[in-house]
């Protein structure tokens, strides 16, 4: 009787070991639930609480969300003072760790003359540079560097899955440098004169910086932000004399005054651009939205 | 009790002191040199730089038998033997002095007689990473040197 007693209980142990269950993460931008599943793999269940196709400027959590959250070892935020609801969110997660994956990466200011500065703190320090650019997922190499800080920060969580982890943001990696090389080349496609990128939304600063790109954008950082007409005839007078050949919408967001631009310059209107991570179906994630960009912006530069 | 003459003499009284010194000084030789005196004290002279947390980039195009990297204060940030051919990536913390770092690459790669190389891509938190490379065949030693931006202050 005991050593059928025994033998139950080692089976159970067994069992509970083989399904552990894994450790929970959420995600308030869908980038960093694509990043949590590149290196967490099987180790994690990821919450993707913004969703495909979800506005990461402005979201606001739902009580379920909350739970959620609560209810998760790490929740993984962009960072860069992109969640401006962030202070908010920490003062009423009490002891949830909230990672903002963004901290450490190079930052960009969009400011009178775009150079980088170092403000991995991005707190008052940051914004008497001007204004941080947040849309740091717009270069591969930081999502790459990226992938090493959400690794290291599961493993601090999970360390049994440290090996894992590293492993897997170090394929990743491997996937994103294959990913980069082929971004050159297609754009490389694109005539030197032609790398000028006018899109409606300031958010590939980090993209043309990687590729040697200008940005000639029409609104500020914020999708919501208006367009005065004084902006808007500096606008039509910069893209008439860069000699660029296409403008560029942005996906969810209104063509509007891209047209009007369009119209006032005799350029063509190029395939809208996913600039937050925010494509859906098979242009969801990292890759895709990359992907995605690089073809229709070579689509619409590199042909005359 | 009759004790002989000459222990009572001066010469004796001395000769009894200095045998009981010499005994003495038996343990306390013991207690002293029963753990050999701290070495000198070396003090890294990166320990008075500020140290950005960063990673370190290794690739290699063929095996190393021995790979390090050191600061120019000798401070090593990696010391790796029998590193195989491809990529490894290394948490550590850089003296970036002023936005510049210089680093001492050295690698043995077993005699190997054709050309290699060995890629070293340094991402100091906060800045935007940098590659530098070294060419070379059965040994490698190579200074290679990093400069960020550094933003003026006010």
């Amino acid at each position: 009787m005991k050593r059928w007693l025994v033998s139950v209980g080692a089976l159970l142990l067994g069992a509970a070991a083989l399904g552990a269950a894994p450790m929970r993460v959420s995600a308030l931008h869908p980038l960093m639930a694509d990043l949590a599943r590149q290196v967490g793999g099987d180790r994690v269940q990821v919450f993707d609480l913004v969703g495909e196709g979800g506005n990461t400027h402005h979201f606001e959590p739902r009580p379920a969300d909350m739970k959620k959250m609560r209810n998760s070892a790490l929740v993984l935020t962009s960072g860069k003072g992109m969640e401006t609801y962030l202070e908010r969110l920490k003062a009423s997660l009490g002891g949830v760790t909230i990672l903002e994956v963004g901290q450490t990466l190079p930052s960009l200011t969009v400011g009178e003359d775009s150079v980088y500065e170092s403000c991995p703190d991005h707190g008052e320090h940051a914004h008497e540079h001007g204004a941080l650019d947040p849309h740091w997922w717009q270069s591969v190499s930081n999502m790459r560097r990226a992938a090493r800080v959400v690794a290291r920060a599961f493993a601090e969580k999970d360390p049994a899955g440290k090996d894992d982890f590293m492993a897997n943001q170090a394929a990743y990696g491997k996937q994103l440098d294959a990913l980069k090389r082929w971004a050159a080349v297609e754009l490389g496609k694109v005539p030197r004169e032609q790398r000028k990128l006018v899109t409606a939304h300031n958010a590939f600063g980090y993209f043309a910086n990687e590729f040697s790109f200008e940005v000639i954008a029409v609104a500020g950082l914020s999708k919501e932000q208006d367009t005065t007409p004084h902006e808007l005839a500096a606008t039509i007078e910069a893209v008439k004399n860069s000699g660029v050949r296409a403008v560029f919408p942005e996906t969810n967001s209104s063509a509007k005054v891209l047209k009007s631009i369009a119209t006032a310059t005799g350029t063509r209107i190029g395939k809208p651009l996913i600039a937050d991570g925010n494509g859906t179906g098979k242009e969801a994630g990292f890759e895709a939205m990359i992907r995605h960009n690089v073809n229709s912006i070579t689509q619409a530069l590199a042909t005359p | 009790m009759n004790l002989p003459r000459w222990f009572a003499s001066p010469l004796a009284g001395t000769a009894a002191v200095l045998a009981g010194l010499c005994l003495l000084a038996i343990p306390l030789h013991k207690l002293t040199s029963a753990n050999p005196p701290p070495p000198p004290v070396v003090t890294d002279a990166t320990d008075d730089a500020a140290k950005t947390p960063g990673v370190l980039r290794l690739r290699l195009l063929a095996p190393a038998r021995r790979i390090s990297v050191k600061t120019d204060r000798g401070a090593v940030l990696l010391d790796e033997a029998d590193l195989g051919a491809g990529e490894s990536e290394y948490d550590t913390a850089l003296p970036l002095d002023g936005g510049r770092l210089e680093l001492f690459l050295e690698a043995d790669f077993g005699g190997l007689e054709s050309d290699t190389a060995a890629f070293l891509t340094v991402m100091p938190d906060g800045h935007e990473e940098q590659t530098r490379y070294a060419i070379g065949s059965g040994s490698l030693i190579e200074v290679l040197s990093y400069q960020w931006h550094t933003p003026q202050k006010d």
